[in-house]
């Protein structure tokens, strides 16, 4: 997982490297928490940049991971968008509804 | 002065004055009217390498010697690549001319001697493949589909048909050991003594028996007392199988010939026993397996013998995804490249062994059962269902082949995740696809498990939720059976249904 602050957007931007799988999902909330915990409460960032334009495929521990990113910063007052790039990965999220707590843009 | 040296030296010469008049001479006698070819390289209108170039294209078991003054390396290097046997220069020696036509004469015979069996070669595969062909040895309207590969001209594995006019029919399926010329000696052979002692109504177990005893006691003899170039063991796993449509049931004898299964109208394969004993050919007395079974309505019967499974394991697919597409590519006329690099004879059979045919026919591509284990290497095994799929469906869509592997992954995940106990332990998972490749559908099973679709809103799913939810939201249609135990997931491969959705 890379990250990178975009100063002219004041998003923190977050690049998934491949899939988001039960297989990592784990790993992926751990360090977005301590990325997050680190880098966006407490200063000018106004939320985070999740870029899964990587990702093939985003199954539903993968799903309940970025739930969970997107629940921790609206617990600090941050918004999500999530940039995808795979047609099915977009698909998957308008089924479980995630465009309604976070902003999905489809590259 | 060749020609005085040529006719010297025993040889009846035609002499032609150009390139021109050497391929009328040619097309006028034959090529087979000569031995050898000897050209001057350089002559006035054409070459003597024009005329290499143009006889390699005609006859390319005719050797020739090209002659010339100047022997420097580019055209010796041009003469190999026209297809030159030999070359001599100018003057010419009586001596070489002598050694080089010895040479090149005995390269004319032995080409033509490899023409010749390599012509026997493929005639006799073309003999095999009309006998392995049902529908070309009996006057019966046939219930069998037969696919045939063998990974020479000619091979080892058989099958033979004997239909009943009262609907009764029998299918022996063989496969002898190697899949070389000999081998399908031995096939042949073992088919003309099935065929004539069924039809004297001799029983297959006799057959059997008596083929088991002609190889242990003959053609398998200790060392020193075989045949000329027999020392090795010649094996033969055979089955037959006896159907008699109107009692809805089917013997088997099996002779260490792999699991064959019956195919449920859902496509759901049934194995039929399991291996049975060993080939004949190595023990006296034969050990044959002697198993009947049911038949239902709407069944099919598939066998194959084990090049399939070995083929199927090195290309990292399933045995049903190979059959399947093996199946599909049979009204080709060429086989397809990938085929090319099967390691044994390749032979599959489905047999309609029920009065009755389905509406919609189904076909697995992949049946496997998961083991409740504390690390599930799912991520690997999703690897093997995207390797069978693409495999047996070439042109499945990419988007459409992830929404079943996803739906496919949640299912199991879900099923594994639960206590042993309470799944049986085990998980089986099941791809099938329609005749007309018009529809995938997906089958996870796990006893004690309920797939049925969370009862909340979407916006208030837990996390153990989602995935339910995904796997009842993303195929085209989807339905449970066994009390809920058994989730069936339908993916339309029609791309113009894929339009429509969401």
């Amino acid at each position: 997982m890379n990250n990178q602050f975009i100063p002219a957007a004041q998003m923190l931007h977050i690049a998934i490297p491949g899939d988001l799988l039960s297989t990592n999902a784990d790993q992926f909330r751990a360090s977005a928490r301590a990325v997050i915990e680190s880098s966006v409460t407490g200063n000018g960032c106004l939320g985070v940049e999740l870029d899964l334009t990587r990702a093939r495929m985003v199954d539903s521990a993968g799903l309940n991971a970025i739930i969970g990113v997107i629940r921790s910063l609206s617990a600090h007052g941050k918004k999500t968008l999530i940039r995808v790039g795979d047609p099915h990965v977009h698909r998957v999220c308008l089924f479980t509804r995630l465009d309604r707590i976070a902003e999905i843009v489809r590259n | 002065v060749l020609n005085n040296k040529l006719l010297a030296l025993g040889h009846q010469v035609t002499v032609a004055g150009s390139v021109r008049e050497a391929q009328e001479i040619f097309e006028r006698d034959g090529f087979g009217a000569f031995d050898c070819l000897i050209t001057d390289c350089c002559m006035a209108e054409q070459s003597g390498l024009d005329l290499l170039v143009w006889l390699k294209d005609q006859d390319p078991t005719l050797a020739s010697i090209i002659m010339s003054r100047d022997a420097n390396e580019e055209l010796l290097t041009r003469l190999l690549r026209c297809g030159a046997s030999d070359f001599l220069e100018k003057p010419v020696m009586s001596e070489n001319l002598k050694s080089s036509l010895a040479r090149t004469l005995e390269s004319t015979q032995r080409r033509r001697r490899h023409a010749a069996t390599n012509s026997a070669v493929i005639e006799a595969g073309l003999v095999q493949r009309r006998m392995n062909d049902p529908s070309k040895t009996t006057d019966f309207d046939t219930p069998l589909t037969v696919c045939y590969h063998p990974r020479h001209q000619a091979g080892g594995d058989s099958v033979s048909f004997f239909p009943q006019p009262d609907g009764r029919m029998l299918i022996v399926v063989a496969d002898v050991s190697g899949h070389d010329l000999k081998s399908a000696f031995i096939s042949a052979y073992f088919q003309g003594m099935l065929r004539g002692l069924v039809e004297e109504g001799t029983s297959t177990r006799l057959i059997f028996e008596r083929f088991n005893r002609f190889l242990v006691g003959g053609w398998n003899s200790p060392p020193g007392q075989a045949p000329d170039g027999l020392s090795e063991i010649i094996s033969l796993s055979a089955c037959a199988i006896a159907i008699d449509p109107a009692s809805r049931s089917m013997h088997v004898l099996n002779s260490g010939f792999p699991i064959i299964h019956r195919l449920r109208e859902s496509g759901e394969p049934m194995p039929c026993g399991d291996v049975g004993g060993n080939p004949l050919g190595w023990f006296d007395p034969a050990e044959i397996t002697d198993l009947s079974f049911p038949i239902d309505k709407g069944d099919r019967l598939i066998v194959w013998t084990d090049g399939l499974e070995d083929f199927a394991h090195q290309l990292g697919v399933s045995e049903w995804s190979l059959a399947f597409r093996l199946l599909a590519a049979r009204e080709s006329d060429q086989d397809p490249v990938w085929l090319r690099k099967a390691p044994d004879d390749l032979l599959v059979i489905v047999a309609r062994v029920s009065e009755s045919i389905p509406e919609v026919e189904r076909f697995p591509l992949l049946r496997a059962e998961y083991p409740v284990a504390e690390k599930f290497e799912v991520d690997l095994v999703q690897a093997r269902w995207a390797q069978t799929l693409s495999f047996a469906i070439p042109d499945v869509s990419s988007d459409r082949a992830t929404d079943a592997l996803l739906c496919c992954r949640e299912a199991v995940l879900r099923a594994l995740a639960s206590d042993g106990p309470r799944t049986g332990g085990r998980c089986i998972v099941q791809f099938t696809v329609d005749a007309s490749v018009q529809e995938l559908e997906i089958c996870v099973i796990s006893p004690g498990i309920a797939f049925r679709p969370p009862a909340v809103d979407p916006d208030h799913l837990s996390d153990e939720e989602r995935g339910l939810f995904i796997v009842h939201q993303i195929p085209t249609r989807v339905s449970l059976s066994d009390c809920g135990s058994a989730i069936h997931m339908h993916f339309s491969l029609s791309p113009q249904i894929d339009l429509l959705r969401p």
